[in-house]
This record gives C-alpha cells, structure tokens and sequence, in this order.
C-alpha cells in the first residue's frame, strides 16, 4: 500500500514547501502557514491506509491544508493587516527597485481578494492545479471552479489596472501556458 | 455582463489554464485573432499570473521545518499510546498481584533478596528486572547462577523491561555474563519487553540492537501475567 510506502513519507517531505506557499498566499503569516502544514502533515501521517497513489495523496493535502485554514479563520476573526503585509523579493536595491514595488502591489491586490478567490488562484495559478483536482481540494463542481477563476482573475485585473508595470513585466503577446 | 460574455470569459480562462479539448483550443485562437480587445485582456491576465507566481515564489522562510514537527510530533503520540498501554498493563499486573497475594501470600511473589534454592518449592521462576541498578542486578544474576547450579530441573526466565531493558541491550555492561550464563545453562532464557524496546527507539530515534541471548516479547507484563498463571514463581529483581 502507497501510505506504508517509503516514498509516501518522501513526498510529505518534498510537498511541505508547496504548502506552504499556498498557506502563505493564503494568510501572509509564517508562523500560522508553518502550523497548518505540520498539522496537514499530522493529519496525513495518522491516515497512511488512505492513500493509494501520489496524486490522491497531493489533492488530499492541500484539501486537508484548506480545511485546517477554514478551522483557523473560524476561530480566530481578525487577519493580518494588508497594509502591514511583507514582501521577500532580491536583495539588489537598484535592479530590483521598482519590480519590488510592484510585488508589494500584487501582494497587497491579492490580500485584499476574498478569501474564495485567493484559494483558487493559488492552486489555479500558484501551484498550477487542473480544474479537476481544484474541484476536489474545494469540494465544488468543476463548472463553479471555471466560474471562479474567471472571476478571480477579473477581480484581480480591476485591482492592477493602474500599476506602472516595469519592462521586464509588460505583457508578451501570444504568450500561452 | 451577458450570459455568452460570462461564458467566453470562461473559456479564455480555461484556455490560459490549458483546460480547453483542442477544438476549443482552436476556437479561442481564431477569437483572438479577430478581436484586439480579447487578445489585450489575454495578455493582461497572463501577466497578472506571471507576477502572481513571482510574488510567492519569493516568500519570507518557514520559521520551522513543518515536516520535522509533524514526525516528531507523530512519535510523541506513538510515546504516549505506549505509555498508556504500560499504565494499562501495569493496573492489569496490579490487580493480577492482588488476587495472587490474597489467595497464596508470599508464595508466588519474592524479592530477589530473599530467594533461595532451600525454600525454593517450584521449579519455574522468572526474575523480573525494571531497573539498571547494578547492586539488584549482580544479585539477580548472582541468585539466578546459583539456582541452576543447585536445582537441575528448574526453568528460568529472566525479564527485562522498562529501564531494566539496557541490561539486554549490545551495550549492556551484563553482556558478557549473560554469553556465559546461556551457554552453561540451556534452561535459562532472557525475554525483551517489546513495549520498553520501541519506547527507548522512539525516544533515541534509532532501532535498538539486543544482545543474541535476548528473545523480544510482545509485552513484558503480560508475559509476567501469564506466567503468574500458570504458577510460576515471580522474583523481583
């Protein structure tokens, strides 16, 4: 079985940093992110019988990872202050300048999206998720997770409209995934 | 906005997700080469992406390694269902005492300072060693030497269990005696408490080596259990 396996405890090995990610998309908090994927690693090491394949397992996390997150924001009412909202990007102050700032934009434009949309461009757009396997995560039809996206995405373009984009972040036409 | 605009906005969004079955693929590009608008707001969410995948490709550290908790934190809970499953088993033996006590006093109980192969009237006897206290464990070992070189016929069983579990251990500084003891006496064994053993590897983080005399056991007490039943005399070491 996939769970007993030693390659099911190598993937939550490699898999943490992708959670995360999400987690952090999510609540701007290392502290918080860092808790919610321990106990969705928890979670998954006390459940290995469930698990037949690496996909299911994959899906299975970041489902776990949002329900722990849900449970969090129900507890817990107030969130980070956006404006407060820290930015990692280079440390090269002259080259990096003005795509930091945008950065700190995009990051502010997202946190201010509801809670709904940041969930699905992160695992739509961060972590490059099929509509499919969203699906699952979200426990929602397939044709709601189109929907949403198109959504998000639109909510998103409203917020960046104005943003004095540098060169190297002009759009490239034709560009497809 | 109108139904067929919500669902072309769909469809250009399920083609930047590489969603789309090929004619559909094939539908959107020939919009796109028709409509300058559509291809703007194409290239506008596509950049959005760009920078989104940017911006949290480049978030602060983890304060800890999430993974290294969880495990951890797994073999704390292992730890604790062990050390219930003592608790449990412990009561169990208590109980078990108590009804021996009361039907036979003092006949199938001793302590290793008083066991001797004169008032020795059963010829099972398990010696049960839950401390690395080398005073109790020479006696034991002392005692258990003497009882096979007086009593022929006995059968002995030594028990290793909680910290007394180091005394059956590679390192053991009883290693070399017990060699000697097991090849003069064939009706001398040694058992390893399983329960004590997986607790000392969880807490080390390694497997746990036993020396080759050392047979391991489910559990040690119900082994004493057991035994108790089926009349054999317990000395505690």
């Amino acid at each position: 079985m996939f769970g007993r396996s030693k390659r099911f405890k190598q993937v939550l090995q490699e898999k943490w940093q992708e959670l995360y990610k999400v987690a952090y998309a999510w609540s701007h908090d290392r502290a918080l992110s860092a808790d919610l994927v321990q106990e969705t690693i928890t979670r998954c090491l006390h459940r290995p019988e469930k698990f037949q394949n690496e996909d299911e397992l994959k899906i299975w996390l970041f489902k776990v990872l949002r329900n722990c997150w849900r449970d969090d924001l129900r507890r817990r009412k107030p969130q980070v202050d956006i404006n407060e909202v820290e930015l990692h990007a280079s440390n090269d102050p002259e080259s990096q300048h003005h795509i930091t700032q945008v950065m700190t934009h995009v990051t502010k434009a997202f946190q201010a999206m509801t809670i709904e949309h940041r969930e699905i461009l992160s695992l739509i757009v961060i972590e490059g998720f099929s509509y499919e396997a969203a699906a699952k995560i979200l426990e929602i039809p397939t044709g709601t997770v189109m929907s949403r996206v198109s959504r998000a995405r639109k909510t998103l373009r409203d917020q960046l409209k104005d943003i004095d984009f540098p060169d190297n972040v002009t759009p490239t036409l034709w560009r497809v995934k | 906005m109108s139904h067929n605009q919500n669902d072309q906005n769909e469809n250009l969004n399920a083609f930047i997700d590489n969603q789309l079955a090929t004619d559909e693929r094939i539908q959107i590009f020939d919009s796109l080469k028709k409509d300058e608008k559509l291809s703007h707001t194409l290239c506008e969410l596509q950049r959005n992406d760009e920078l989104l995948s940017l911006a949290y490709n480049t978030i602060p550290k983890s304060p800890y390694d999430p993974y290294a908790a969880a495990t951890k934190f797994s073999q704390r809970t292992k730890q604790m269902i062990a050390a219930g499953l003592l608790v449990i088993l412990s009561a169990a033996f208590g109980w078990q005492f108590h009804l021996f006590y009361n039907s036979s006093p003092g006949e199938n109980i001793q302590d290793i300072a008083y066991l001797s192969s004169e008032k020795l009237q059963n010829s099972k006897v398990i010696i049960h060693v839950s401390k690395m206290d080398p005073d109790r464990i020479n006696t034991a070992l002392d005692k258990a030497e003497l009882l096979l070189n007086q009593q022929k016929d006995i059968q002995l069983e030594v028990l290793a269990n909680a910290e007394g579990i180091g005394l059956l251990r590679t390192n053991s500084p009883y290693a070399s005696r017990i060699e000697s003891l097991s090849k003069q006496h064939k009706n001398l064994s040694f058992k390893a408490c399983g329960i004590a053993l997986k607790t000392v590897e969880l807490k080390e983080g390694h497997d746990i080596e036993l020396l080759p005399e050392a047979e391991k056991i489910p559990a040690g007490l119900d082994q004493i259990l057991k035994r108790l039943k089926l009349g054999w005399l317990y000395v505690k070491a």
